[in-house]
């Protein structure tokens, strides 16, 4: 009985999979799109005394896209990040090192500045279904303008969205962290800070 | 000074990361590669013998696709690795390593009930009737001077089929609190296809290739002289 409830609820979790996805603009609906949780992930990576990139994720993140399938530069994107979700899966003292990472002052310094945001400003595109997403980060209350290489996977439905439609993206992005005032422990954390994004969005209903 | 410590302190390589206590008797035959010297993939003067995994530098991510929307990310938390390390000739080393398909996590924002039921589910990870992933390589290829291919059987659902897995060595460092123990750095992709391991659920819309991405330090093991 157990096993009968999981396959289902494996199979309803991981199953958005009413449709694949078509990598097509006018099959989608111009629209404002909503992050879609369940499928959006964000990773970073940073260089650990040149001997590995090390990895984490935050958690805790919403995303809005107003989307043009007409003219698709036209888009914009904006996104919040709880900098107090970040989760490095350190294997021993994981809430710790988390919290650390978090609320240091010398990093993400999460209880003074309790959210980077990202607003785009113009989207290039650079072949049929990728462009560059440029826009202005805000981390410990500094702004600059950090650019994401993007690509649009395409669309799908859903039958518990119904009608509303689906659009997925892969972004990548990499800033330098000490352009935002984060210096501790240059050089050997390194300078730059690569950012991995999959995300799916849902049309708002 | 404390926070200094406490972010370096701990060093590893990544690979599928292996507990096993014993190297496999398989010799490599890599060393014979004629047209890359063999001293290339690991710096020279870095030390031979055993090395473990320094687990808070080391991580393990692998994609799906999902509906061909996006790549669904997820990783293994608990694992361990080992490896053999012969600088002289890098094609002779090792890699063993142990995965707890439990330790699956997804950042599902509802919490852990989605990450226990790929666990245990049989359709997906069955850790009850499978409760380790493990890998244990075969051969190393060299590809260029910090590159190479190794060839290892990955056991995966209680199958076991070869995966090959391409190797950056990164470098080595040396830290006071590890004294005389070197600590190498290296970084690793794989792909494979789950469907070969019998995990059918859900296809196509859940993707049939697995991309792996392994990141992972490993400090040389205490002599015991």
């Amino acid at each position: 009985m157990f096993r009968t409830i999981a396959s289902i609820a494996a199979a309803i979790a991981v199953a958005s999979c009413a449709t694949a996805g078509e990598q097509s603009f006018s099959e989608a609906n111009s629209a404002t799109y909503e992050l879609e949780k369940t499928h959006a992930f964000i990773t970073w990576r940073i260089k650990h005394n040149g001997l590995s990139n090390y990895t984490v994720r935050f958690t805790d993140f919403d995303a809005t896209i107003e989307f043009d399938a007409e003219n698709p530069v036209e888009s914009s994107v904006s996104a919040v990040i709880n900098p107090l979700s970040v989760e490095t899966d350190h294997p021993t003292k994981r809430e710790d090192w988390n919290n650390q990472i978090a609320t240091d002052s010398k990093f993400l310094n999460g209880d003074e500045f309790p959210a980077i945001t990202f607003q785009s400003t113009g989207v290039e595109q650079t072949g049929e279904f990728t462009g560059i997403i440029s826009g202005n980060l805000t981390l410990l209350g500094v702004s600059k303008e950090v650019q994401l290489d993007a690509t649009y996977n395409g669309t799908g439905n859903a039958p518990w969205f119904g009608t509303r439609d689906i659009i997925g993206f892969s972004a990548t992005a990499t800033f330098n962290r000490s352009d935002f005032g984060m210096t501790a422990l240059l050089p050997n954390i390194g300078d730059e800070i690569e950012v991995i994004i999959e995300a799916e969005f849902v049309e708002k209903g | 000074m404390k926070l200094n410590h406490l972010m370096i302190a701990g060093a590893a390589f990544a690979v599928l990361v292996a507990c096993t206590e014993t190297a496999p008797d398989s010799a490599p035959q890599a060393a014979e590669l004629p047209s890359v010297p063999a001293n290339l993939l690991i710096d020279e003067g870095v030390n031979s013998g055993g090395y473990e995994l320094e687990e808070t530098h080391a991580s393990l991510i692998w994609t799906v696709s999902h509906n061909g929307l996006s790549k669904y990310t997820a990783r293994f938390t608990d694992f361990d690795a080992s490896l053999t390390i012969d600088p002289e000739n890098p094609a002779n080393s090792t890699v063993l390593a142990s995965i707890n398909p439990l330790s699956v996590e997804t950042s599902h924002p509802s919490g852990d009930d989605w990450d226990t039921t790929l666990g245990n589910d049989e359709k997906w990870f069955n850790a009850t009737a499978f409760p380790k992933i493990t890998y244990t390589s075969t051969s190393i290829e060299l590809t260029g001077e910090r590159t190479g291919t190794i060839m290892g059987e990955l056991t995966l659902l209680g199958i076991t089929k070869s995966v090959p897995m391409d190797v950056t060595y990164n470098n080595v460092r040396n830290f006071s609190w590890y004294g005389e123990r070197d600590v190498i750095g290296f970084s690793a992709t794989a792909n494979l296809k789950r469907s070969d391991f019998g995990m059918m659920a859900l296809l196509p819309g859940i993707g049939d290739e697995v991309s792996i991405s392994i990141e992972a330090e490993f400090v040389g093991a205490e002599q015991t002289e």
